[in-house]
């Protein structure tokens, strides 16, 4: 490429589409490259006569004040624990609503069937929190119906063991629809013909799902679980924050990397600290995205990240 | 292409970086230098610019500046923007300012804040004290600007005003960083009934005045609980450790969510953790029994991170307790939360460090005009009509005075009424509202001045040394308070939360606490 | 279609069933929302009011200083920000799908290693606020989401489905890129654009981080941050709690209801443009979203 000969006219060309590219490149410049600066607050020990450029520097004590804690334990297992479960159940189920949407005759109630699913995707978590509220509340439907089974002091915001599958369930809820109608779309692209010759062999339905639809879908949901896996030291911020209405007892489930680091600079203040996990969660999702987009390469080169 | 990124392809990249890095630079030159000053040596610029002497400050000698300022309270009013408006023209015309005021409610204030001082944010002025924003935490990070000469300077007679020990109160290292609002600084809580409740019961809150602590606050609070309880079920009593928490026999060092309190008896100053001694638990287990008894309604309360302040409002709420006693209480009480109630204070009010420091301003580390914040706070507190025009809002509109020089409400009150009169500045200086005796302010200085000082008066922590474990038994407390408060945390979960302090340093902080307090004996 | 089916019968029910999981959170708040407040507190939350109510809307919308404020800050922020963002995005993505564009393999990386690393909230926030000086204005709303990289792919590979010869024959007429970028590829490709367009002003509208971190002002307080706040105090919502619409005197005040019906009030507006974007939105994604 660079030994190619380059004339005036694509001299030209490659000018006017760096210009187009131009403002999207110094909105990444300011608002993500610069900020990757600052990683160096999470090896200073941070006070304000000196500012955040002259504090001093301390190593990895932050780091070590937060692994020799409790709490690095518990948000790592929270946020690997929770995006595990969501990818094994949330893809698993989302496959199973794609197959059984392809199968609907009925066109009309195909329509209706997506359009619904698609509700939820559009709350944002803190109406969804309400949402939840309105259910599970100290008022809610759900709450009264469980007290009237007999279950009269039984509570939703101070039971930490129903909060992993609540969570999920509601994840799940969230996003079925979204990633549902991607999966469909793959089964669309599934060629007729397997179908056809499958039905005139005399397959069941339930056998041509078995060995055509499955299979054939392997590749996207390779795709799709490698890309959840690049995410999977992230959390839903939302999800975590917000519907469990911040309720500390229920922490032990509920605290993950993203909420620990924003409560960390909340309630204790504390720059380098709260920096040092931020940098350490960028740094492991770093090596796992890497690792994913090697794995996707492996498996489809076109639907590699870079 | 299938083996990363080859080493021309970085190189690219890296040099589209460095040319996209000095463009921006240059770009952005203009807005981060003024910051880079600040961070510099402030305190040494501070005093340096502070050259011209205070006779010379007329506004026209003054550059214009605008400052920022901090602090919490019923935010937001509807016709805030109005009032402040009005501030600032009386501000603009005695000291050539304009402050952009920035009221936060009461729930974001705290967290609000540790941000815009952990980022280093250049505000001038903050509302402080040892229960909100805490004053130690924050000196010992470097926060605060050490107010001394500043206060020689530029407010004479504010720093004249105030009694000398109070200042002392403030000292960490022997320097001043709060200015203090003078108010009522012998502490104990409050506990009030509504009046409606007191005459149906024939109640008479009176006898328990004085006698409230954490050991015998159930036995003597839980008759006239368990009445109202059998007529009204709707109605709980709002309880937490945070406002009894003066009523308590010891004072705290830090403020309560901190680990570290010393007896009041206790002439050896020893340091013990709060949350460990019988007293505080004693109180606990009162709540845990009170819960059980379905005293608290707290199987709703609890699915909300704080308690609703229109609850009371709307009638939910029977005895309660908080703040502090002082002469004017009821009318004080009638004017926030919209009800009548009969109060009497909890415990023997002490004169403590905490007490006075439980309401002041402090000016930033990097704020770019001190000086000019230090005027303000001068003037805040010399000039009467502006004080409380802040406070209640435009005289004839808000509030209005009646023929005996009394205030009534006006006939919009309900558009400015934060009523947080501490807040501003000393609150010797605010209108004598209708209901309340005329020699308030006199009743209030002599409390002050009759009450049993503490042993540990005079006496500030430095928090430095362990910042780190004060954040993060902080974050400790805010997990597990709200259902030891409730009472629904059992006494498993209750020790979990002690060990947890521990854990978090709790041992490390008292440790440092004796450290410096018996250093301070010696020198007493 | 093969002549096997699965029973219809039972996928049905398993998607009615999900249906109504998805539709019952919504009526519950609303119907909440129409309750009578003493109901509320005597007998609980139910998915149908048993006593019919809209004193939560009258308490809600007497003097909505607030509301409309909240609701004129989201609408310009979703309205503003998607426009921008849209342009931004499609300029980048267009110089991206060209695949004779000299830089394009450094250019994708400097994009999606945003993806993958980052400098964390801390730094993030000390430069937005003291630095940029964003705080407490309404960009500081807008410009962090401004360039999406997930958006970007889907945008390019949206424009890399357009046929190059028709790129080529333009600059064969002396076409600059600007005029070709404007003329051809934008109205081409508005699928991808319309897709992009309605997951921007989602993520606008339902954005609550930015204005949780960098918003003090009360003027520039969104929805969102509006209606987290009210879940622990009712009082953010009419700034004073001693007003109560002239008809509502000596009542309870509706706080529950009044929640519930903020809830709807700040979720109404995206409920109104899912169906007119729905059908652009389903073949976006299955066209973008799977080829990544």
């Amino acid at each position: 490429m660079i030994n190619k000969i380059l004339g005036s006219r694509e001299n030209k060309k490659t000018i006017q589409l760096s210009i187009l590219a131009l403002p999207a490149i110094l909105v990444f410049f300011v608002f993500s490259y610069i900020p990757m600066t600052g990683i160096f607050i999470a090896f200073k020990d941070i006070n304000y006569v000196d500012g955040i450029f002259h504090s001093p520097w301390i190593g990895f004590d932050n780091f070590k004040f937060f692994f020799t804690s409790n709490d690095a334990w518990l948000v790592v297992r929270n946020t690997l624990g929770y995006n595990i479960v969501f990818i094994v159940v949330g893809t698993a189920l989302a496959v199973l609503f794609a197959i059984l949407l392809n199968e609907v005759i009925s066109t009309r109630f195909l329509k209706v069937y997506q359009t619904i699913f698609f509700f939820p995707y559009f709350f944002s978590w803190i109406i969804v929190a309400y949402m939840a509220y309105s259910l599970i509340g100290p008022l809610g439907a759900i709450s009264s119906l469980i007290n009237k089974m007999g279950f009269t002091s039984f509570d939703f915001y101070t039971t930490t063991w129903i909060w992993p599958i609540l969570l999920t369930l509601i994840h799940i809820w969230k996003g079925i629809g979204y990633v549902s109608i991607i999966f469909y779309a793959g089964i669309m692209g599934i060629s007729q013909e397997y179908f056809e010759a499958a039905a005139i062999d005399g397959a069941t339905k339930l056998q041509m799902i078995r060995k055509i639809t499955i299979p054939l879908l392997i590749p996207l949901i390779t795709i799709m679980t490698l890309l959840s896996i690049g995410k999977i030291f992230y959390s839903d911020f939302g999800l975590f924050f917000f519907v469990p209405r911040e309720m500390g007892q229920l922490f032990p489930v509920t605290q993950v990397i993203d909420t620990y680091v924003y409560r960390m600079l909340k309630v204790s203040g504390d720059l380098g600290m709260s920096s040092a996990v931020g940098l350490f969660q960028s740094t492991l999702g770093f090596i796992v995205v890497l690792l994913s987009n090697y794995a996707v390469r492996k498996v489809n080169e076109e639907n590699k990240l870079f | 292409m299938t083996k990363g990124f080859k080493a021309s392809k970085a190189g690219i990249v890296l040099t589209i970086m460095i040319f996209l890095f000095t463009m921006l630079l240059s770009a952005c030159g203009s807005s981060s230098k003024p910051n880079a000053a600040a961070t510099g040596t402030p305190a040494a610029t501070a005093t340096e610019t502070a050259a011209p002497s205070a006779a010379a400050n007329t506004p026209a000698s003054l550059p214009e500046v605008k400052l920022t300022w901090y602090f919490v309270g019923p935010w937001p009013q509807p016709e805030q923007d109005q009032v402040f408006a009005e501030v600032n023209k009386v501000i603009k015309a005695k000291i050539n300012a304009t402050v952009d005021f920035k009221p936060l409610a009461w729930g974001d204030y705290d967290q609000k804040m540790k941000v815009v001082i952990a980022s280093g944010e250049p505000y001038d002025i903050a509302f402080t004290a040892n229960w909100i924003n805490n004053y130690s935490q924050n000196v010992g990070k470097g926060a605060f600007l050490p107010l001394d000469d500043l206060l020689a300077k530029y407010a004479p007679q504010s720093f004249a005003n105030v009694p000398k020990s109070f200042w002392d109160a403030t000292k960490v290292k022997g320097k001043i960083y709060g200015f203090v609002n003078q108010q009522i600084s012998a502490r104990t809580p409050s506990i009030g009934i509504p009046k409606d409740l007191a005459d149906q019961y024939n109640f008479d809150i009176n006898t328990l005045a004085g006698k409230i602590n954490g050991f015998t606050f159930g036995n003597l609070v839980e008759p006239i609980v368990k009445k109202v309880i059998k007529d009204y079920p709707q109605k709980y009593i709002g309880m937490s450790m945070d406002q009894i928490a003066d009523a308590f026999n010891f004072e705290p060092i830090v403020g309560f969510h901190t680990p570290g309190v010393v007896a009041y008896s206790d002439d050896s100053l020893k340091v013990v953790n709060q949350f460990e001694t019988d007293e505080v638990k004693a109180f606990v287990a009162t709540l845990r029994d009170w819960n059980a008894k379905g005293y608290m309604n707290s199987k709703e309360r609890i699915s909300s991170k704080t308690d609703d302040p229109g609850a009371c409002k709307a009638g939910k709420c029977m005895i309660g307790m908080g703040g502090t006693y002082k002469p004017g209480n009821e009318q004080i009480g009638l004017a926030q939360n919209g009800y009548l109630s009969v109060d009497a204070p909890a415990n023997i009010a002490h004169l403590t460090t905490s007490g006075i420091t439980a309401t002041m301003m402090a000016i930033n580390r990097n704020s770019k005009n001190p000086e000019r914040a230090m005027m303000l706070l001068e003037l805040m507190n010399t000039d009467k009509d502006l004080y409380n025009l802040l406070n209640f809002g435009i005289k004839d509109k808000h509030y209005k005075i009646d023929a005996d020089g009394f205030m009534v409400p006006g006939d919009d009150q309900k558009e400015y009424n934060p009523y947080v009169p501490w807040m501003f500045a000393s609150n010797y200086l605010a209108n004598v509202e209708k209901g309340m005796p005329k020699t308030i302010w006199e009743d209030t200085k002599k409390i002050n001045e009759s009450a049993i000082p503490s042993k540990l008066l005079g006496f500030t922590f430095d928090a430095e040394p362990v910042k780190a474990e004060i954040g993060k038994t902080n974050a400790v407390y805010d997990e597990y308070h709200r259902a030891i408060d409730l009472g629904v945390a059992s006494e498993a979960k209750y020790n979990e939360f002690v060990a947890k302090l521990k854990a978090a340093g709790s041992d490390k902080i008292i440790a440092e606490m004796q450290k410096q307090i018996d250093a301070w004996k010696i020198t007493k | 279609m093969s002549k096997k089916t699965l029973p219809q019968m039972i996928i049905h029910f398993v998607f009615i069933l999900f249906s109504l999981a998805c539709i019952i959170p919504l009526v519950s708040i609303i119907s909440i929302s129409l309750s009578n407040e003493t109901d509320i507190i005597k007998n609980g939350y139910s998915l149908f009011p048993r006593v019919f109510d809209i004193n939560a809307y009258a308490y809600v919308l007497y003097e909505p200083i607030q509301i409309i404020n909240a609701f004129k800050v989201s609408i310009i922020v979703s309205i503003l920000g998607t426009f921008i963002s849209l342009i931004v995005m499609a300029c980048i993505a267009y110089t991206l799908s060209r695949h004779d564009y000299r830089f394009k393999n450094p250019l994708s990386f400097y994009v999606f290693f945003t993806m993958m690393f980052n400098g964390g909230l801390v730094p993030t926030y000390i430069l937005l606020s003291n630095y940029l000086h964003l705080k407490n204005t309404i960009w500081v709303l807008i410009l962090p989401y401004v360039a999406v990289p997930w958006f970007i792919l889907l945008l390019r590979t949206f424009m890399q489905k357009i046929p190059y010869d028709i790129i080529e024959s333009c600059m064969m007429d002396g076409a600059s890129e600007f005029r070709i970028f404007f003329q051809i590829i934008l109205p081409l490709a508005k699928p991808g654009l319309a897709t992009v367009a309605l997951f921007t002003i989602l993520q606008y509208w339902n954005d609550w981080f930015l204005s949780l971190l960098y918003i003090e002002k009360e003027s520039l307080v969104p929805l969102q941050y509006m209606l987290y706040r009210m879940m622990s105090n009712i009082a953010f919502l009419t700034s004073s709690s001693n007003q109560l619409p002239p008809g509502l005197n000596n009542a309870v005040i509706p706080s529950e209801s009044a929640r519930m019906a903020m809830a709807i009030l700040a979720a109404g507006p995206m409920l109104a443009v899912f169906p007119f974007f729905q059908q652009y939105f389903v073949r976006g994604l299955t066209v973008g979203a799977v080829k990544g």
